[in-house]
């Protein structure tokens, strides 16, 4: 395949071309022939050649796009608001991690979401959610939230508390549809089974364990002492894994990742953590890298 | 900064008229809303569109109907399926279209 073919096939799997007469022909036998994208290439529009030849890329926590608006602080691995980085838009379907605190009483007025998979995931203080289906409620340091925004959904997000701040995760994912109808659900987790190995906390399952969601992405925490080793077996053939460290500091597959850094890795089937410090807890998500 | 001409085609009232105060907020930057298959096809072969924006609601039919519809126009259009319904994504994915109107290049 070409390059031009294949910049072609990859802006076409994000949903971004550009279309003229001059490629009808062309375009038109796209539309017709519909076929799915070859693994591994969705991200290499992004990536320089040595990311692409280790089939990995590190995001150094203090590389990530910060907003301080005050009320917020947020970081972003990917692109987000007025955080432009072109080699920073994505990581197979995985579009947003946003590590956010929230002043004590503030929050996110109400606002639309569409066609994204929206999980939260508190690290201290209550998280107030109110949504246009009629949800309430309040997620806490041990829950996750998610939202299947779908066709369209508002709502609103506020810290609880007047006395402290919130922390939480906000992570947006790529669905494996569009317009789906908007849903919402959270679950509180048991901590307990997730010492010093990997509990599942998200699927595309409704029925396995965790929230689900419209994707073919599984996310697990692990919560590890000094020392303390994990395989992790990837659960679709051809998925990534990205890696986001929490607290602590681990080595996966020889990459030393500290607080907040994030790591993507794909081609590979399973991977190898060892915590390097104590009271390391880390996000790890298996994430499809194909953008329908 | 560039002008720019964005048909917003989709569904959802409350997020299409988000989505056109966050491009017009943008100086130069103007959006159209269009929720109709029929009207947002007339509008694209007779106006100076930039790019068009797939909202939400759309049927499945519609988007490969509209996307069908930019390959028989005679001058460029931009297309973005958009995602997230609000300012988390929009300028990016426009800049993505439109490099050279990153803010400071």
């Amino acid at each position: 395949m070409n390059k031009q073919n294949f910049i072609k096939k990859g802006l076409l799997g994000s949903g971004i071309f550009a279309s003229s007469a001059e490629s009808a022909d062309v375009m038109k036998n796209e539309i017709d022939e519909i076929e799915p994208l070859e693994t591994l290439d969705a991200n290499a529009v992004q990536y320089k050649s040595d990311q692409l030849e280790n089939h990995s890329v590190l995001h150094k926590a203090t590389s990530r796009g910060y907003a301080d608006h005050g009320w917020l602080q947020s970081n972003h691995t990917f692109s987000f608001a007025n955080y432009h980085n072109p080699e920073r838009m994505h990581f197979g379907v995985l579009r947003v991690l946003n590590d956010d605190i929230v002043a004590k009483g503030r929050g996110f007025g109400l606002h639309p979401h569409d066609n994204m998979e929206i999980i939260s995931i508190p690290l201290e203080g209550d998280l107030e959610h109110e949504d246009s289906m009629g949800n309430q409620a309040i997620i806490r340091k041990g829950d996750i939230q998610v939202m299947s925004a779908g066709t369209g959904i508002m709502h609103s997000e506020y810290n609880k508390n007047t006395d402290q701040f919130v922390k939480f995760l906000q992570i947006w994912v790529y669905p494996n549809q569009r317009n789906v109808a908007p849903r919402y659900d959270q679950i509180t987790l048991d901590k307990s089974q997730r010492h010093n190995k990997f509990q599942q906390i998200l699927s595309p399952d409704p029925a396995d364990e965790g929230v689900w969601i419209h994707q073919d992405a599984w996310f697990h925490m692990g919560n590890f002492d000094k020392g303390a080793e994990a395989n992790y077996k990837v659960r679709k053939a051809g998925n990534g894994v990205y890696i986001f460290v929490i607290s602590g500091s681990v080595n996966v597959a020889g990459q030393e990742l500290e607080t907040r850094d994030g790591f993507g890795i794909w081609g590979i089937s399973e991977i190898k953590l060892m915590a390097t410090s104590p009271d390391t807890e880390i996000l790890l998500m298996d994430l499809n890298m194909i953008l329908n | 900064m560039k002008n720019l001409i964005i048909i917003l085609f989709g569904k959802n009232e409350e997020i299409l008229h988000t989505l056109q105060r966050i491009i017009t907020g943008t100086n130069g930057w103007q959006a159209v809303i269009q929720q109709d298959l029929s009207t947002c096809k007339k509008y694209l072969s007779s106006y100076p569109v930039d790019i068009l924006l797939l909202s939400s609601g759309l049927s499945t039919l519609e988007e490969t109907e509209i996307m069908d519809h930019l390959s028989y126009l005679d001058h460029p259009i931009g297309l973005i399926k958009h995602y997230g319904g609000g300012s988390g994504l929009l300028k990016n994915e426009i800049y993505s279209l439109f490099p050279d109107l990153i803010p400071g290049k």
